[in-house]
């Protein structure tokens, strides 16, 4: 019996493994267009059909109008968000990279610099 | 005896009588008054061409006597003409001719003492060919058609003892010489002989009536005369080379054409009365009048002359008797001379000289005029009274030479005021040329009247008055004072004047005036006002002016705006600019200004253009926290321009040295443009902070940003610099010290810039806590609460420390900086949206960072001594237990609250380390550091993770390869290079 457990057990580690999806995940540009409101903070973020976007903190007064700042962005490799500021004076070309690792119609998780953080769906 | 010769007396008186009445018998016995009719009938027809009738001839003695006479009742002339009134040339009621009847029984001579003619009516008549029906004597058979000249010489003796007319009434009707005239009960006498080309004589004459009209060849009346009353006698003795005589006319009433006025006929004097000796030469037609006296109505001349009528030329002295009074006199002339509504009167003397032809004499006379008097409400609503003038006339009626009037004196006044005049006019007769000095004292309020209306002037005060004038009439009516000229001086009192929006007071002011200008080319007049205090007033401007000194080249204002070049130079004087106040020691300008009365500021209604230049000045304002301190103040001013030359100023704790210019000065005023400037700023200390406070807001709606205030719930103690809008003004400054932001800083060289709401720092370089500092900035202030910047900053070999103070941000950014300490270079380009506070809204901030440094020291702590201890340092401290840093060279990124910094080299002694990661605002972190040196020559990996404050340190997988060496990314760099770009075109436009 005990090898029968055992072989049992050793089955269904393979099973896990062997199920492992390691797929990457693929984002298209029309499931990320729209606006977006991290949880649990007041920050928005705005992605349009013209790879231009903005990002605005409401809780420091900023908005969609008056954003804190604006951007460029793509998809690289299906889930790579990658977003290149510019600014309203200077033009301030930070890049950086996000990851997501979820994406639905109205919500998306996604990789940033130091976590992992869960988008709603403004519109 | 005695009886005797009594007796002989009585026979011979009775003889003589005897023989008396015997010839007298015999002559009525022989000259029968029938037969002597008839004698004269028929005689008549040997002496006369027309019909003739004597009603009854007697002899008369005593009617004629000592001469025997011979009296003709009812004696008619009858000569028919056709065109004559009557067939009757005249009808004498009586004639009666007395002869001297010695001369006759002597020498058979008829000689004629008396001709006694009474009761005549004559009806005279000259038709349109000069056929007179008086014509009625034969004519001589002498055909010698060439007249001898007349002379008494040619007479026969006479001895007229007596001719008489009376009650003579007479007309004449001349259909050739277009005349008719009447005589009316005229009594004449004439008594006079003639021996020897010598004539003595004396006429009376005395009549009711003359009447005479005269016509030109169109039927137009040429002359109209009737005189009433006429007494007229005439003395004369001599020959006709010296006829010396008396004539005497008086006539009490009448009229001549329309000389004559109503009021003239109506007067109770005689019309006229002439006194006339003379001294006549008949031949050469030349009269001497001697202290002859001439009255017409009660108005009476002395008059001496030398009359010579062949060619007519007169020399002669002509006196008022007495002084004229004039109001009645200008009743009596014939047409009315003043205007309606003038009121003339005076007392007016005149002596005159007066020669050469009646149409070319030439007069010189002297008038003096008292008690005058002037009254015409047209002109002036008052009175001049107590006029009194001395005048001498020359005038040319010829006007072949000039005329002119010598103004000796002239003086009026009225209630208030005087005035006297002398002076010259020249060319009376043309258009008067006047040379006049004119004093006086008079208020203001009586000149107004003749300031044009077009003026806007109003005056009230006293004024003494000494002008010089020289002028045409023909340039006063017309207003031409371009050519006219005028010095003088006008001292004012009390004065209150108003000129367009202009209104200036002073206690006494003194005005001096030059016509044309000499000092202002191309002005009309020179005008010089000094005062002891002037105040003036105009729109936004009141002013108290100490010792003003005033020079003003002016224009024609009634021909074209006000203009005029000013000189001004003003002692201790107090200005009121709308609500702020200067005060100054002392201000003088020069330039000019221009009236526009459409203009609406004092800028575009006075168009100055002016050079000032002020001392110890002082201005106060509701604006300026502080007073200001101009100790100089030098400008040119132009329309939209304004050229600061030199300005010194104190502002609080502040001082300034400017030069520059603004420009669109007005416009800006006017919220139509922009304030443009570009000044130089040089200054030993500036309260930069201060400065700020001065100029936050400028331009900005106040109650808008204290809306955004509210809406914002910005605390009351937060007071951000809000970037005055509507100007665009660089300073360039040099600045010796100066405290920004709680900061001393020094040697503060460099550009700003404030362009409508964007403030603009370009390469500001500064020395603050022996550290170098370069600023590149722009700055911008949408909303009290979020203020936006970006900027460039470099500082060269800085205390690490003395940088975490003065830039606290970075500590919150790079906050593993504090364990450092020695001298680093830090250069910082980012940008940001600011709160009221100046706190970075760090969901927008944005930027790079590159630190640099050599012999650091790293102050030790848990985290560092647990890294060490992984990556199994040995020996890596000094021997005071320090830990050193050989060098450091840090890039890092900001973005979305998340430093980012790049991978860099850390050498420590014979350690390597390359280190890179990121940390975020909220304190967590995620650090690699992989020891790339070593002596034990391996590969550590060591991973910091967590919380900053206590993050979980272990070790890691070893990333780099081998011999990596990180590069410099450059982000730095390129954001500045970025920056600037940026910087250059808000500069060149208007950004927002």
């Amino acid at each position: 019996m005990k090898k029968g457990r055992v072989f049992v057990l050793l089955c269904a580690l393979f099973a896990m493994v062997a199920c492992d999806d390691d797929t990457p995940l693929q984002v298209s540009d029309s499931e990320l267009v729209g606006t977006w409101k991290k949880e649990y903070t007041e920050e928005y973020w705005s992605y349009h059909a013209d790879h231009t976007g903005a990002k605005w903190d409401a809780s420091e007064g900023f908005s969609e109008q008056s954003p804190s700042y604006s951007y460029t962005w793509n998809i690289m490799d299906g889930n790579r968000l990658k977003y290149t500021t510019m600014g309203d004076t200077i033009n301030v070309p930070i890049t950086r990279i996000y990851v997501i690792t979820k994406m639905s119609e109205n919500q998306m998780v996604r990789e940033e610099e130091l976590g992992t953080y869960t988008l709603y769906r403004i519109n | 005896m005695k009886k005797g010769w009594k007796i002989v007396l009585i026979s011979v008186g009775s003889l003589l009588g005897l023989m008396v009445v015997t010839v007298a018998v015999a002559l009525w016995l022989v000259f029968t008054p029938s037969q002597l009719t008839k004698i004269v009938n028929r005689l008549a027809t040997n002496y006369v061409n027309c019909e003739t009738h004597f009603g009854k001839v007697n002899l008369t003695l005593f009617k004629t006597f000592p001469d025997a006479g011979l009296q003709i009742d009812d004696v008619y002339v009858v000569n028919p003409v056709e065109g004559a009134p009557s067939d009757t040339v005249a009808r004498i009621g009586n004639l009666t001719v007395g002869v001297d009847v010695k001369k006759y029984l002597k020498e058979k001579e008829v000689i004629v003492h008396q001709v006694l003619l009474d009761d005549v009516v004559a009806s005279l008549y000259i038709d349109s060919a000069g056929h007179s029906n008086f014509d009625i004597f034969p004519h001589s058979d002498d055909k010698d058609t060439v007249k001898k000249p007349f002379s008494l010489d040619s007479l026969p003796n006479m001895d007229l003892k007596k001719i008489k007319v009376s009650d003579l009434n007479a007309n004449l009707h001349n259909d050739q010489g277009h005349m008719d005239a009447t005589v009316d009960d005229l009594d004449l006498s004439v008594v006079g002989t003639l021996k020897e080309g010598r004539v003595a004589a004396k006429l009376n004459l005395d009549g009711d009536l003359v009447a005479l009209c005269t016509k030109d060849s169109i039927g137009a009346t040429t002359v109209d005369a009737l005189l009433e009353d006429i007494t007229l006698a005439l003395e004369a003795e001599g020959c006709p080379e010296e006829l010396l005589g008396d004539l005497s006319l008086k006539v009490k009433k009448g009229r001549f054409n329309n000389l004559v006025n109503e009021k003239l006929q109506a007067s109770k004097h005689d019309l006229l009365k002439l006194e006339m000796p003379f001294n006549a030469d008949l031949l050469n037609m030349q009269f001497l009048l001697d202290d002859s006296r001439l009255q017409i109505d009660d108005y009476a001349l002395g008059l001496k002359a030398d009359v010579r009528l062949d060619p007519m030329n007169i020399d002669a002295v002509v006196t008022t008797d007495g002084a004229w009074q004039v109001a009645p006199l200008l009743e009596l002339l014939p047409m009315q001379v003043l205007p309606k509504g003038m009121d003339v009167d005076g007392k007016v003397k005149l002596q005159a000289y007066a020669c050469g032809e009646p149409a070319a004499l030439k007069v010189n006379a002297n008038v003096g005029l008292a008690d005058g008097r002037f009254h015409y409400p047209q002109a002036l609503p008052y009175k001049v009274n107590r006029i009194c003038g001395d005048f001498d006339a020359s005038v040319d009626l010829s006007k072949k030479t000039p005329s002119n009037v010598k103004i000796k004196s002239l003086k009026a006044h009225t209630i208030n005021s005087n005035v006297s005049v002398n002076g010259q006019v020249d060319n009376l007769l043309g258009d008067m040329l006047i040379d006049a000095y004119v004093k006086g004292a008079l208020p203001l309020e009586d000149a107004q009247p003749m300031v044009p209306d077009s003026l806007k002037l109003t005056l009230s005060g006293a004024a003494d008055v000494d002008i010089h004038a020289h002028f045409k009439m023909s340039q006063l009516r017309a207003q031409d004072y371009e050519h006219m000229a005028a010095t003088g001086r006008l001292d004012f009192k009390g004065l209150d004047v108003v000129f367009d929006s202009i209104h200036a007071t002073a206690d006494a002011l003194a005005l001096n005036l030059q016509l044309p200008a000499k000092e202002h080319a191309g002005k009309l007049a020179d005008t010089r006002l000094t005062a002891g205090v002037l105040k003036l007033a105009m729109p936004g401007i009141e002013g108290t002016l100490d010792n003003p000194d005033i020079n003003l080249g002016v224009n024609n204002p009634l021909k074209e705006q006000l203009a005029a070049a000013v000189e001004l130079s003003l002692g201790k004087s107090s200005l009121n600019l709308d609500s702020s106040r200067v005060d100054l020691v002392a201000l003088s300008l020069d330039g000019s200004v221009r009236l526009d009365s459409n203009g609406t500021t004092i800028f575009n209604k006075y168009n100055p253009r002016l050079n000032v230049a002020v001392k110890d000045g002082m201005v106060a304002s509701p604006t300026l926290a502080e007073t200001a301190y101009l100790n100089k103040f030098d400008f040119r001013y132009s329309p939209e321009r304004c050229e600061v030359v030199d300005a010194d100023i104190m502002f609080a704790n502040s001082d300034f040295q400017l030069y520059g210019s603004l420009e669109n000065l007005e416009s800006w005023l006017e919220h139509k443009a922009m304030l443009v400037g570009d000044l130089n700023l040089t200054s030993n200390y500036t309260d930069v902070d201060q400065i700020l406070a001065l100029v936050s807001g400028m331009g900005s709606n106040a109650d808008t940003l204290e809306q955004m205030r509210r809406e914002d719930n910005v605390p009351q103690e937060a007071n951000p610099f809000i970037v005055p809008k509507d100007v665009d003004v660089t300073l360039h400054t040099h600045i010796k010290r100066s405290l920004a932001f709680g900061n001393d800083l020094g040697d503060l060289a460099g550009a700003v810039t404030v362009k409508d709401g964007i403030a603009v720092l370009d390469q500001i370089g500064f020395v603050c806590k022996a550290a170098t500092m370069q600023l590149t900035a722009i700055y911008k202030s949408p909303r009290p609460s979020h203020l936006f910047t970006a900027i460039d900053f470099h500082l060269l070999d800085i205390q690490i420390d003395e940088l975490l103070n003065m830039i606290p941000v970075v500590d919150t950014l790079v906050p593993m900086l504090a364990a450092f300490e020695g001298n680093a270079n830090f250069h910082l380009a980012a940008e940001t949206y600011l709160n009221a506070s100046y706190q970075p809204l760090m969901s927008s901030l944005k930027g790079a960072a590159a630190i640099s440094g050599t012999d650091l020291t790293v102050m030790d702590n848990n985290s560092i001594a647990q890294i060490a201890k992984l990556m199994q340092f040995k020996s890596w401290k000094d021997k005071d237990n320090k830990i050193k840093i050989d060098s450091l060279d840090v890039e890092l990124t900001c973005l979305n609250k998340v430093i980012e910094v790049y991978p860099f080299l850390l050498t420590l002694g014979k350690y390597q380390i390359c280190a890179s990661g990121m940390h975020s605002l909220d304190n967590q972190c995620g650090y690699h550091l992989e020891l790339l040196k070593n002596p034990l020559l391996a590969r550590v990996g060591v991973d910091v993770k967590g919380s900053l404050s206590n993050p979980k340190i272990s070790l890691g997988e070893v990333r780099y390869a081998d011999f990596f060496r990180p590069d410099k990314q450059g982000v730095v760099e390129k954001q500045t290079l970025e920056l600037k770009r940026q910087v250059k075109q808000a500069l060149e436009a208007k950004v927002r």
